[in-house]
């Protein structure tokens, strides 16, 4: 999985580029926009990092070029600049994630999974977190290697989990994916499809913990110990 | 110079630019008004001397011309050869006197006796005999008859009911001093209404700084004042204010710049500096130093809020939904609030919708710093619930430990912790909260009670545009 790095300081290009190879990808480093532009040209990336302040000029520039041509690109924008004001200009123009500097690098290996899992993207059809592994094709569900049974709403359930690990997903999301317009639902319908997933994963020894964030929606992490 | 200061600070101890023009005006019109009179007066006093003199001449020679001597010496006067003094009988005393002193001759009025007194000499003397009543304007004049020489002694009764026109004269200049007086006061009027004329654009001037140093808005183009209107002569004073203004401005901003620079320009190194150490093998000392990177981030945040915060917009029209900003707060902070152990929730919001007026990344700042706030000085298992009341009001309560009565109006305060050891952050989220709250025309209070958690209740003005489309 190759993915474009723009970022102008050396050091943290550098490190940035070590520390994502450690986590299996290939990176293509650019320090200014027209190398940046001169790599898109040539290479296929399944992401970009990019940084907004940049010697030759502003990343959103990029960012709205790659737009304008329609590309699929997911783009994750890295920046020095983290206003809320700066970040919704960021999103409107169409960058799929946003960090602030400084940040962890589990944090950004998190989103960039994250855009990667999304449905259609590459990620998208194997999702994985700690030791549970859900294929989006066969529906099958497994835990450290074990095949796990899990009825579809389950299944459905812990899909829309898996795609946003680590992040909040709304109860209202998981409301609209999980029943049909028809589906008569009750007030707790989706607590409990949580509760019966959260008791088959623990049955199962899963190291992730399925969170509630009341009123709010719920998250899935992996638990202490587990990568 | 500064006694020339002094003085004037003494003679116009007041500081109305109009009663200091009044002032040195009546002193000037007050000191044209004395030299017109002294003058006059001069002039008078030289002019009566001098019909005086030449009316005394004509008279004593018409009196000589009378005079006649007898063989034995006897003097005897032929008042037919002195019209002059006939006709002015009564205002005209004389006496003839010899060289001795002894009155040869002399008129019946007994203001005569008092010409004995006059000095003889060789010449024509003038003198006023003023010792006594009636006053008398003299001459005394040697002359030669037959062979020996006499003196003539004339007198003029000023006070005689025939002169008047010295009188006149006087009181004519008294006169002119109540008109010149009149004239001083008329003058001053006059100024008064010039002043107020010229100095109108003074205090329109004056409105006009006013109103600039008051205006609100974020445009400093407001502030500068517009010189098209003001007269030439105060041009140059707005032009120094505008001037100064604009210094003063340039240096604001370059501080308010310095601040979002300085936060912009240390996250990068932030970033080479945390990936580096997230590099090393995991250990304790990894762990401790990412943790002191993560406190430094957070600072670098705030500082970057607070910088921000200076440029605050308030906008009249904006519309914030208070129960989305709340959702979008927890999204975010939840993983941070499990990985710490706290129950962060949503508590319910009001059966319809409410909209609050306020800018959508304004109330996330709000709510968010309030919510960092509970996570940050509370320990694991604690219960965290924000929730929006009917009326709008967002609330954020945890069952923590409390916050003292003492530390209550404390919490607010920039750069304020209750434990300088306390290393979570700079101290500036609940500081940054009060000044957006308060900007906008809100409130916010603090219920606590020691070991049974703390409740910040903010409350915001409602949206002028309830429906507005949310962003």
């Amino acid at each position: 999985m190759r993915l474009l790095l723009v970022e102008d300081n050396a050091e943290l290009a550098v490190l940035l580029t070590t520390q994502l190879q450690g986590a299996s990808f290939s990176v293509d480093h650019a320090g200014t926009l027209g190398d940046a532009d001169a790599l898109l040209l040539s290479r296929d990336y399944v992401a970009v990092i990019l940084d907004l302040g940049l010697p030759d000029g502003n990343g959103l520039d990029l960012l709205r070029r790659l737009r304008a041509a329609r590309r699929p690109l997911p783009v994750l924008v890295l920046t020095a600049r983290g206003s809320v004001s700066e970040r919704v200009q960021g999103l409107d123009l169409g960058a799929d994630d946003y960090l602030a500097k400084p940040f962890a690098f589990e944090e950004l290996k998190a989103r960039l999974t994250a855009l990667l899992r999304r449905p259609g993207a590459l990620l998208g059809q194997s999702l994985s977190l700690a030791d549970v592994a859900l294929d989006t094709v066969s529906r099958e569900t497994r835990i450290g290697g074990q095949s796990l049974n899990l009825p579809q709403r389950e299944t459905q359930l812990l899909e829309l989990l898996l795609r946003r690990a680590d992040r909040v997903v709304p109860k209202s999301i998981v409301e609209d994916q999980l029943f049909g317009a028809d589906d008569e639902l009750g007030s707790n319908a989706v607590e409990v499809y949580v509760h019966r997933l959260r008791k088959r994963l623990e049955q199962h020894g899963a190291s992730v913990a399925i969170h509630t964030i009341r009123g709010v929606g719920y998250l899935i992490t992996a638990t202490e110990g587990a990568g | 110079m500064t006694r020339g200061r002094l003085l004037s600070e003494r003679l116009l101890p007041g500081r109305s630019l109009l009663a200091r023009v009044l002032s040195l005006h009546a002193l000037g019109i007050a000191a044209c008004a004395l030299l017109t009179l002294g003058s006059a007066n001069a002039l008078l006093q030289y002019r009566t001397r001098t019909i005086t003199r030449n009316m005394l001449l004509e008279q004593s020679a018409g009196i000589i011309g009378g005079i006649s001597a007898a063989p034995d010496g006897h003097l005897s006067i032929d008042y037919a050869q002195t019209p002059l003094a006939q006709r002015v009988s009564g205002v005209f005393v004389f006496a003839v006197l010899n060289g001795d002193g002894d009155i040869l001759l002399r008129s019946a009025d007994p203001a005569a006796s008092r010409l004995v007194h006059l000095n003889r000499i060789a010449h024509v003397r003038f003198l006023t005999l003023s010792r006594s009543q009636p006053v008398l304007s003299t001459i005394i004049r040697p002359f030669r008859l037959g062979a020996h020489v006499y003196w003539l002694a004339v007198g003029w009764n000023l006070s005689a009911p025939g002169v008047v026109f010295d009188n006149i004269l006087r009181n004519f200049l008294w006169y002119s001093a109540a008109v010149a007086l009149l004239v001083l006061l008329a003058v001053l009027a006059i100024d008064l209404v010039i002043m107020r004329g010229v100095l109108a654009p003074l205090s329109h001037l004056a409105e006009l700084v006013r109103r600039s140093a008051s205006a609100t808005g974020d445009d400093d183009r407001d502030r500068r004042l517009q010189t098209e209107a003001l007269p030439s002569e105060v041009v140059p004073l707005a032009a120094a204010y505008n001037d100064a203004l604009d210094r003063v401005e340039a240096a604001y901003q370059l501080q308010r710049a310095f601040a979002a620079d300085a936060a912009h320009e240390l996250r990068t190194p932030l970033a080479v500096l945390r990936a580096r150490l997230e590099m090393l093998p995991p250990d304790a000392a990894r762990r401790v130093l990412l943790d002191d990177v993560s406190v430094m981030t957070r600072i670098v945040a705030q500082l970057l809020e607070i910088a921000s915060l200076e440029q605050l917009v308030v906008d009249a029209s904006a519309s914030a939904d208070p129960v989305a900003a709340c959702n979008a707060v927890i999204e975010a902070l939840a993983p941070m609030a499990i990985a710490g152990g706290r129950d962060l929730g949503f508590a319910g919001g009001p059966p319809s919708p409410v909209r609050l007026r306020i800018r959508d990344q304004e109330l996330f700042q709000v709510v968010r710093n309030l919510v960092e706030n509970a996570i940050n000085h509370t320990g694991p298992g604690t219960t965290i619930d924000v929730s929006v009341e009917d009326d709008g009001a967002i609330v954020v309560r945890d069952d923590g430990p409390g916050i003292p009565e003492q530390w209550r109006k404390k919490v607010f305060e920039r750069f304020w912790r209750k434990d300088r050891r306390d290393r979570s952050g700079a101290g500036l989220g609940l500081a940054i909260v009060q000044r957006i709250v308060l900007s906008h025309g809100g409130r916010i209070e603090l219920d606590s009670a020691e070991g049974e958690g703390a409740r910040f209740r903010v409350r915001l003005p409602a949206a002028t545009q309830p429906h507005a489309a949310p962003v």
